[in-house]
């Protein structure tokens, strides 16, 4: 009898102890309430959105969540954080965005919690992933979210049809384009070889990523070819010149009026299949081809590496606001968000940009996508980050992205373009706080 | 003696709002356009360096000129269609009136940003109307030099309505008897316009011109979906630029020694010209 | 007077006339219709060449995923909380300082500076002005509130409240106005009984093309508004972004944007009908 009350109580401690604890965490955060502030790109904006009343059941968090698109996202969050108005604990934001942020100490260094973390595993990252979104010099600010290298979509029918291997470099992509607008049988149909944008907020990377292809890239320590690790300009002019004009030349090629095109505009030609190859940002032509409408076009769709140069970078990442009060509960939303479970789920559901190694890996999803996360994945790993620096936003959208819009359409010649790109590359470094010798 | 006083204080809200919400901002404008400040950084104090920058910058002269052609054309188009149309409406149409009356103030009603997306779609060079209506396949009407005046097209779409309501808002509110007194005389319809109706309308028709051509020097919101200033800045209008080096850049500095100038310039421009018009005309 | 050759010559003006203008509306309002096509076709359908007119093949998905996802309902809210006060407050300050300046005994000079500096206010670029009322408002933990949109608000359209006002006082009769204070109105009566509903279509055009201003104000909506707050102008700013446009919802919203606003303008047409108002006070 004794014997059976002593076990029992055993038991009975033990599961207590067991349970308890599992009560106590799960409430670990009830009643905190987690500002976040979302950017209005439908994937991520939905994963947030998905989360709202996911995180309330898993940790008791509320979550309070502003939005806004690319275009006023960052000015809207440098308000906040220089007037410190500790409206946001959580941002999603843009890689480039990061020097302005972590210079300014507006957002904090992750290494404390992730080195004491022992939840917390980098690996499960892809490396590129991990770093490109967001570390800089050499601390962690943020966890990846949304990853994303420009790649190249091909009509694989046109090119079964023509005999076409798929490019790898600048001649054979060239050659392919040519034919093809040369092919009176396209031509009457009104397709072409290839569309690509030209207008002022996409337009900057093609000339950036033939540049990337023709630098090189042993004769200076740099990781972007624009400056090298002492933030001096090291840009090779000549090869720079070159590749603008490459460019410049490839508007002959192009269907009329892709001065004014950008990624809506782009996306629509090649999905009305006018375009035989195109390179944009793979994630929102994947989601418009899974539409059923598209069903042909997607079948006859094939992807590659972009051909013309080295691809650029576009990633996002959820980093922790310098001002925010409850920090720890912020460094529970962005490794939940983030893990490798959810970045699977949020690829499949939303059709955001993976992060983690294992959704490219995934058995489950080579059905629907084939062997395009494959090449998301190449895309990845070659992919350009064009810097990060607190002035960052002044080379996708100011003077310097205005120039390299004139050079593209020709309003200016590629050698006093590049000329002036040079200088007022100068100029963002000396305001990011490099002076240039 | 109360009416002394009473003047002033009607007109103290008013005064309380604007002192309360303009000082700060014009002090703040002021105070920054001597810095080299990058909004989120330490400032330095440069004195005059960034107004100085800006008479260098071509980016600020491309600016201008652009602004310039905008608004005069833009404005000018506007006050003719809306003339013509208010005039127009005012006359006796039975039950056709009220609908297209109302009818014809809805561009004004659409957000800027969505009538820049609407015309981005007429635009499209492969799918738009407007390469429909004009027979042709790949005409891209913001992808060339010409970019500008196809901004004013879609501007003039959308602010006509403006300038027609106000001025038909004047039109109707001229006492009848006046215009019985022109026909009694005999005089004809044309000269009858000229002599009586324009010039009772001339307050309207002064202070609508002197509005659109204020918000049109800082237009913004249709450039920004239409053609976010490209190609290659041929669609910059200072109000853009100074959007974009506040936004983007987070230059204050430089944006905010722009908008001083601007401001200043502007308004010396439209005292003068309301100055002028008080003489001339007694206006105000 | 009759004058059976004029009047049939002014039909056929007047025929002329119709046809032209309805012409002329039809052309002029083909983007809209434009806009509405869009909104009832599936986002895969709503570029194509030719452009397809015929409202045939409509659907309410756009639609659907609006209301659902995009909860523009509460957008709406949001906006018209901020759009309705905000014009109220405008119009009344703006008025009662537009009686003071037609109607009461001022300095010339001292009221033309006040005029020309009231208009000044308006020519400042309001990005420029956007940080520093960000700033105002953080300091005063207004940031994400109605009250801070809606002073913004009425600070941008007073301006242009009292110049138009003020022109639709001074163009009344003087001696409707002298009559008036001769028999002892006293300033509060003359207004109300006299001034406001001899110049209700001039203050009710002011009424909507303020409604309008702020309905559709953009930049302060987006600086000032955080997670309770937000307009519809943000919301359509969402759609702006770099990685692709959708067309089909943005047309739905924009149209959905516009209802109201064509409520309030079908509201006030009905005090916008001239020579009633003058016989009605003789």
């Amino acid at each position: 009898m004794k014997r059976i009350i002593v076990l029992s109580l055993i038991v009975i401690s033990v599961l207590l102890i067991a349970i308890v604890p599992a009560f106590a965490a799960e409430k670990r955060f009830d009643g905190v309430t987690l500002k976040v502030f979302a950017n209005s790109h439908d994937p991520m904006l939905k994963a947030v959105k998905w989360s709202i009343p996911v995180v309330k059941e898993k940790f008791g968090i509320d979550i309070l969540m502003d939005e806004a698109p690319y275009g006023t996202q960052f000015d809207k969050a440098m308000s906040a954080f220089v007037a410190h108005t500790g409206q946001y604990d959580v941002i999603v934001g843009a890689h480039q965005w990061t020097g302005a942020w972590a210079d300014g100490g507006y957002v904090i260094p992750l290494d404390d919690y992730i080195k004491n973390d022992p939840e917390f595993d980098p690996s499960i990252y892809v490396e590129k992933a991990y770093q490109i979104n967001s570390e800089w010099k050499g601390i962690q600010y943020a966890l990846p979210f949304n990853m994303e290298g420009r790649l190249m979509f091909y009509r694989k029918d046109i090119f079964e049809k023509e005999g076409f291997k798929v490019p790898t470099n600048l001649e054979e992509w060239l050659n392919i384009v040519q034919s093809i607008n040369n092919n009176p049988e396209y031509k009457e149909k009104g397709i072409w070889g290839a569309v690509y944008m030209y207008a002022t907020e996409q337009g900057i990377s093609y000339p950036f990523e033939t540049y990337f292809q023709m630098f090189d890239w042993d004769s200076v320590k740099t990781e972007n070819g624009f400056w090298d690790d002492n933030f001096q300009v090291c840009i090779d002019k000549p090869k720079m010149v070159e590749a603008f004009q490459y460019w410049q030349d490839r508007l002959n090629d192009m269907p009329p009026g892709v001065e004014s095109y950008n990624l809506p505009e782009a996306y629509q030609f090649y999905l009305d299949g006018k375009a035989a190859m195109t390179e944009v940002w793979p994630l929102t032509l994947y989601g418009m081809l899974l539409d059923p409408a598209n069903a042909d076009l997607r079948a006859k769709t094939g992807t590659a590496d972009i051909a013309i140069g080295y691809p650029m970078s576009g990633g996002w990442g959820i980093f922790i606001c310098a001002d925010s009060k409850v920090q720890d509960a912020a460094w529970e939303y962005i490794k939940f968000m983030t893990n490798a479970e959810n970045d699977l789920f949020f690829f499949k559901e939303f059709g955001k940009g993976p992060s983690a190694k294992a959704t490219y890996t995934d058995d489950s999803l080579k059905e629907t996508y084939g062997d395009w996360l494959e090449g998301q994945s190449e895309a990845i790993s070659k992919a350009v980050c064009f810097g990060k620096i607190a002035t960052m936003s002044e080379f996708y959208g100011g003077n310097y992205a205005v120039i390299t819009n004139q050079i593209m359409t020709g309003k200016l010649p590629a050698e006093e373009g590049v000329d002036k790109l040079i200088e007022e590359l100068k100029g963002i470094l000396e305001r990011a706080g490099y002076p240039q010798q | 003696m109360i009416e002394k006083r009473l003047k002033y204080y009607l007109i103290l809200p008013a005064l309380i709002i604007f002192l309360g919400l303009a000082i700060y901002p014009l002090f703040f404008a002021l105070r920054g356009s001597f810095f080299i400040w990058r909004y989120g950084m330490p400032a330095q104090f440069v004195g005059l360096k960034n107004y100085i920058d800006l008479f260098k910058s071509s980016f600020a002269w491309n600016a201008l000129q652009n602004t310039i052609i905008y608004v005069v054309l833009a404005v000018f188009l506007e006050l003719i269609i809306g003339l013509v149309l208010a005039v127009l409406m005012n006359r006796e149409l039975g039950f056709f009136r009220p609908v297209v009356r109302t009818a014809l103030t809805i561009p004004m009603f659409v957000s800027p940003i969505v009538v820049g997306i609407i015309w981005r779609m007429i635009y499209n060079p492969h799918y738009g109307l407007f390469n429909w209506l004009l027979g042709t396949q790949g005409f891209a009407p913001t992808g060339n030099e010409y970019a500008l005046f196809f901004v004013v097209l879609a501007d003039v779409w959308q602010w006509t309505p403006f300038m027609y309501v106000i001025i038909l808002a004047a039109l109707q509110s001229i006492p009848p008897e006046i215009l019985e007194a022109g026909e009694i005389d005999g005089t004809t319809g044309w000269q009858k316009f000229i002599h009586i109706t324009l010039p009772s309308i001339s307050y309207a028709i002064v202070i609508a011109l002197t509005l659109r051509f204020m918000d049109a020097t800082k237009a913004l919101d249709l450039i920004y979906t239409l053609t976010y200033g490209g190609p290659g800045g041929g669609t910059e209008t200072i109000g853009f630029l100074i959007f974009r080096t506040a936004f983007n850049d987070l230059n204050i500095g430089s944006a905010t020694s722009f908008a001083i100038i601007f401001t200043v310039v502007m308004g010396i421009l439209i005292t003068r010209f309301l100055g002028w018009l008080n003489r001339r005309f007694e206006i105000v | 007077m009759f004058r059976p050759r004029k009047k049939s010559k002014k039909q056929m003006v007047n025929t002329a006339i119709i046809l032209v203008i309805a012409v002329f509306t039809i052309l002029y309002l083909l983007p809209i219709y434009w806009m509405g096509i869009t909104s009832f076709r599936p986002e895969a359908k709503s570029m194509s060449w030719p452009p397809n007119f015929s409202p045939t093949g409509l659907v309410l998905d756009n639609y659907r995923v609006v209301f659902e996802q995009k909860s523009i309902f509460w957008y709406i809210r949001n906006s018209l909380i901020a759009s309705i006060i905000s014009v109220i407050f405008s119009l009344v300050i703006g008025c009662i300082a537009a009686f003071s300046f037609a109607f009461m005994r001022w300095k010339a000079k001292t009221k033309t500076s006040l005029l020309i500096w009231i208009i000044s206010l308006r020519i400042m670029p309001p990005i420029a002005a956007a940080i520093p009322l960000f700033l105002i408002f953080a300091r005063l933990r207004m940031i994400d509130t109605f009250p801070a949109l809606i002073l913004a608000y009425t600070f941008f359209n007073l301006s242009f409240v009292i110049w138009l006002v003020y022109g639709f006082f001074k163009e009344l009769p003087r001696e409707i106005v002298e009559a008036g204070l001769i028999d002892g109105c006293s300033y509060a009566k003359l207004f109300t009984r006299v001034v406001i509903p001899l110049t209700t279509p001039g203050i009710m055009t002011v009424t909507l093309l303020t409604f309008i201003a702020s309905w559709n104000e953009f930049l302060f909506a987006v600086k000032l508004t955080a997670f309770n707050t937000r307009t519809i102008p943000v919301l359509i700013s969402g759609f702006m972004i770099d990685r692709g446009l959708l067309w089909g919802q943005v047309s739905a919203v924009g149209l959905i944007s516009i209802i109201p606003v064509i409520i309030v303008a079908l509201f006030i047409q009905r005090y916008i009908v001239s020579g009633l108002t003058f016989g009605a006070i003789k």
